[in-house]
């Protein structure tokens, strides 16, 4: 298939980089800030050095191209299969922030704010990636194509508004034709048959694995900190092998199978929804842990969503697999870039049900109006259910975590009272 | 068996003391109790009437000699291997008890060998051999449903249905001639396989299940078309026209022969309807040899890597639409059938006496599917209804290869055979049920099932997702990515659901 160029060639710039000392030392300050929130975690796995240096970038390879992607509608199976390396590229420095705000809109989300400076920052993975792929999912996204294009190739998927599989299904399996496409000039192979079987293959090995931290954390959540499965989920997409990444999980998981805890556990469980938490923004995760809850389950696309559900293989067919990738990654998606919120509610409801949870929370990221304009329904369909709920409204920056402490603290004073 | 117009009543009530009609009212407790509004009135009526009419009927029908011998051809071996072997299987949950419930099916199939063993024993000394199984049916079909049962505690839900569908293509397709009684009717078949065929003149459609005076009619499942006799019955069509053979002039003079013939029909027709009413279309994707055949075709296009053809909505009911016709069309046909001349002929066309099965593409696929292409059986002649049969046939075998080449059961919207059990899908035992909370509309249900139907994945207020054309294949069942959001219920209680178990996902490779 040949690919219409998908931006105007005569209007684009030079790519712009920026070098502000200020702004690197401080998102170093956060890094480290994060990395000594995980320090001071109780009980971690042994090997969770591996998942660390993973997440930073420390672990890619340099022999394939790298291919940067946003969102959970890019499949990185495809990637794969193109023999390309995927990266998430989803940044979640504070400090960040600011590089971002100079090239793009001031009201614009932080993540997408960060992530942009990722690539503009020539010390990052981000602009070490050789193609960047990114879905039509929210305004910011949309826009961003065209400003990545001044830097690499990029190539956006387009995504249907609605879920509806009898009149999107066919428009969404071409998207994705398009993106082999486009992969198969970044990487010099097309995407075959046999990769791509073997890609989804793995992706269906490491959603078994998640799945079966999240079986042990449900019975047992002190048996892995959330902090620390947001750790390894993301290292799953920040360009490792993805053997290597399987192995270190199993070995996790044969720890943690043997932990027993000291005593009863009476920490609160609750299930958290909203925006994505991405390293090293950890912060709604580490506050609520050292708040007193334990978080069983999420709806996060940057934690188990992205990962939790399989891609069904039916028929081994290219075509099939591509049908088959685009139900998981789009017609399943609980992503407010969809018209319908019920995916979410469905999804959310159903945790609380699964892992037993006492409480829902919900991440809204401040600026990013999709997940805001969700909140309300949200807070109204849980009040009918009587399950009690709380939004934290926040962004990347730190100031105003001890606010939220309060906040939080006496929420989860209340469901004592139940 | 005698039979005179007066016992009409009672031969009309006496299927209801029969084993397998008991289970058909007790079943249908639950399933009306979980449709129907009012429940209270209906819980009464339903704990205490059936009861007392059993009980009446009971005592009728021991006054009535005729009526009770009539009751005794409703029995037959595979509702008593199901009431055994299958249902308790079924409803047994994992555990200790299924494990000391299995002692039964193992009992069964070392008394199937035992059988085959004493099979052999009536093969004269002289002419020791192989003569494949010789073993009487009843004891053939509780050994294959023991076997089941038991290969069932092994496998996962892909394995046993494809070992379910090979066991039936078995026994149903060579069951003819490697599935004998005894030596002599094995030396029977040989003699029958002599003899030439005509399709078109040939009496038995099917081959008889050697029981005097006896019909079984399984849900979905086509007759083999071969003279050499087997162990199972025609297909429902084929009952329909044994019913439309009968000369209501003839029934209404007090005929003996017709009346014979209509008891006969009616048992086989109870029998039936009791069948279906358990399985629904169950026997549509576990047991059809049909889609069985048909599969090996689709596996052909799966292997060329050729996507599955979605028939938009129009094309699925033409199909339906033309099914419908055809038996329409050929049933007015049979009508005509006690009316033949001499010559064969009704009004100048000459009709063969089952013109359903003359079109049916089983007619042609089974025999070379059991005997190669030698077997492919002579095509009607075209002076048969001004070639009606000769065209007829050639469109619905060509029909039935391509729906399957190109689509995975888009000939199942076409089948006469199969539509009639899916008329049990809503409302017989079986119903396949959803817990919407745990769907995220994924849509790998409507992708992997071999309909197109949509109705799991967007049903999301009612909890019974079951629908006239689902052939209860349970692939959407088995692929479903979230645990326990489909399952199938038989009369209430689970027999599977869906699991999507890490040690699943992560030992496939
Ligand atoms: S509908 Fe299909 S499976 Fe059912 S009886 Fe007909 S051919 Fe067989
Ligand atoms: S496969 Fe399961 S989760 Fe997906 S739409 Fe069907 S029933 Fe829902
Ligand atoms: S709905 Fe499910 S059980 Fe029914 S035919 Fe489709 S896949 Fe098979």
């Amino acid at each position: 298939m040949k690919n219409e160029p998908q931006f105007d060639e005569r209007y684009r710039l030079s790519p712009r980089h920026v070098d502000n000392p200020g702004v690197e030392k401080r998102s170093r300050a956060v890094l480290h800030q994060q990395q000594q929130h995980l320090d001071r975690l109780r009980n971690r796995p042994r090997n969770i050095a591996y998942f660390e240096h993973a997440v930073r970038g420390e672990n890619i390879s340099d022999a394939a191209p790298l291919v940067g992607y946003f969102c959970n509608m890019t499949p990185p199976e495809l990637i794969r299969a193109a023999g390309g390396v995927p990266v998430r590229l989803g940044c979640g420095n504070a400090a960040l922030v600011q590089t971002g705000e100079e090239v793009l809109a001031g009201d614009i989300c932080p993540l997408a704010k960060a992530s942009f400076a990722c690539v503009v920052d020539e010390r990052s993975i981000a602009s070490r990636c050789d193609a960047f792929v990114l879905p039509t999912s929210c305004d910011a996204k949309t826009k961003l194509g065209e400003i990545l294009e001044d830097y690499r190739p990029t190539f956006m998927i387009h995504l249907p508004p609605e879920q509806n599989h009898e009149l999107f299904l066919k428009e969404t399996v071409k998207s994705y034709q398009r993106l082999e496409a486009f992969l198969g000039g970044v990487t010099g192979r097309k995407v075959s048959r046999k990769a791509l079987l073997h890609a989804v293959r793995q992706g269906r090995e490491q959603a078994g694995l998640v799945r079966r931290l999240q079986e042990i954390r449900s019975e047992c959540p002190g048996a892995l900190s959330v902090q620390d499965l947001f750790l390894m989920i993301q290292a799953a997409s920040s360009g490792v092998d993805m053997e290597e990444w399987c192995r270190e999980c199993r070995n996790v998981i044969t720890e943690i199978e043997g932990y027993s805890p000291e005593r009863r556990r009476f920490r609160h469980r609750v299930v958290l929804t909203g925006a994505p938490a991405i390293w090293p923004n950890f912060k709604p995760l580490s506050l609520l842990e050292e708040c007193g809850a334990d978080v069983v389950a999420d709806t996060l696309c940057s934690g188990t969503e992205s990962c939790y559900d399989p891609v069904v293989i039916d028929e081994t067919g290219h075509k099939s697999l591509l049908r088959a990738l685009s139900l998981r990654y789009v017609f399943a998606s609980p992503c407010p870039a969809f018209i319908s919120q019920g995916k979410r509610l469905n999804r959310v409801i159903n945790l609380v049900d699964e892992f037993t949870a006492d409480a829902v929370i919900n991440y809204s990221l401040r600026l990013c109006q999709l997940f805001d304009a969700e909140t309300y329904r949200l807070s109204q369909v849980l009040k009918q259910r009587q399950i009690p709920f709380m939004n934290m409204r926040t962004d990347y920056s730190l100031e105003d975590i001890e606010q939220l402490r309060v906040r939080l603290e006496a929420f989860l004073e209340t469901l004592e009272e139940i | 068996m005698t039979l005179n117009p007066e016992n009409i009543l009672s031969v009309l009530v006496a299927p209801f003391t029969n084993p397998l009609m008991v289970l058909l009212i007790v079943g249908m407790i639950p399933a009306l109790l979980r449709r129907l509004p009012g429940r209270h009135a209906w819980a009464v009526t339903a704990v205490f009437g059936p009861p007392i009419i059993l009980w009446g009927t009971y005592h009728l029908i021991c006054l009535n000699p005729t009526a009770a011998e009539w009751l005794s051809t409703l029995n037959n071996p595979i509702a008593g291997a199901f009431l055994v072997i299958v249902y308790p299987a079924m409803l047994i949950p994992e555990g200790r008890w299924r494990q000391v419930f299995l002692v039964i099916p193992v009992g069964f199939v070392l008394w199937f060998f035992v059988a085959i063993y004493r099979g052999y024993q009536t093969v004269p000394a002289d002419e020791s051999g192989f003569y494949w199984l010789l073993v009487s049916p009843s004891w053939l079909i509780s050994g294959v449903m023991a076997l089941l049962v038991i290969l069932h505690e092994f496998m996962d839900l892909k394995w046993f249905r494809r070992t379910v569908r090979a066991t039936c293509l078995l026994v149903l397709i060579y069951g003819g001639f490697a599935l004998r009684q005894d030596f002599s009717d094995y030396r029977n078949m040989l003699d029958r396989r002599a003899e030439e065929k005509n399709v078109m003149t040939l009496q038995e459609t099917s081959p008889v299940m050697e029981y005097p005076n006896k019909m079984i009619h399984l849900p979905s499942a086509p007759c083999r078309f071969s003279t050499d006799g087997g162990y199972v019955q025609g297909c429902n069509l084929e009952l329909f026209q044994r019913l439309l053979h009968i000369n209501m002039f003839d029934l209404g003079s007090g005929s003996l022969a017709a009346m014979n013939t209509l008891s006969a029909v009616l048992a086989a027709l109870m029998i039936f309807v009791a069948f279906s009413f358990i399985s629904a279309r169950w026997c549509c994707g576990w047991l059809c040899p049909l889609s069985t055949i048909g599969d090996v075709l689709n596996w052909m296009r799966k292997r060329l890597g050729l996507p599955a053809m979605h028939p938009p909505a129009p094309v699925k009911t033409g199909f339906k639409i033309s099914g419908l016709s055809l038996v329409g069309v050929t049933f007015l046909m049979a009508k005509a059938t006690p009316h033949l001349g001499e010559d064969g002929r009704f009004a100048g066309c000459k009709i063969p006496i089952f013109p359903f099965c003359k079109v049916c593409p089983g007619q042609q696929v089974c025999p070379v599917a059991g005997g190669g292409l030698d077997e492919y059986p002579p095509l009607p002649g075209t002076e048969w209804a001004f070639g009606f049969f000769r065209y007829g046939m050639l469109a619905v075998l060509g029909l039935f290869v391509v729906s399957f080449m190109l689509s995975k059961r888009l000939w199942c919207r076409f089948c006469p055979m199969g539509m009639f059990s899916g008329l049990f899908n809503r409302g017989g035992m079986f119903a396949l049920q959803k817990r919407a909370q745990k769907c995220d509309k994924c849509g790998v249900c409507a992708e992997v099932c071999p309909m197109d139907i949509e109705t799991v994945r967007d049903e999301m207020k009612h909890p019974d997702v079951s629908s006239f054309d689902c052939v209860l294949c349970l692939r959407c069942v088995e692929k479903c990515p979230q645990t326990d959001c489909l399952r199938l219920e038989h009369n209430g209680i689970t027999v599977t659901s869906s699991t999507c178990s890490p040690e699943h996902l992560t030992s496939e490779k």
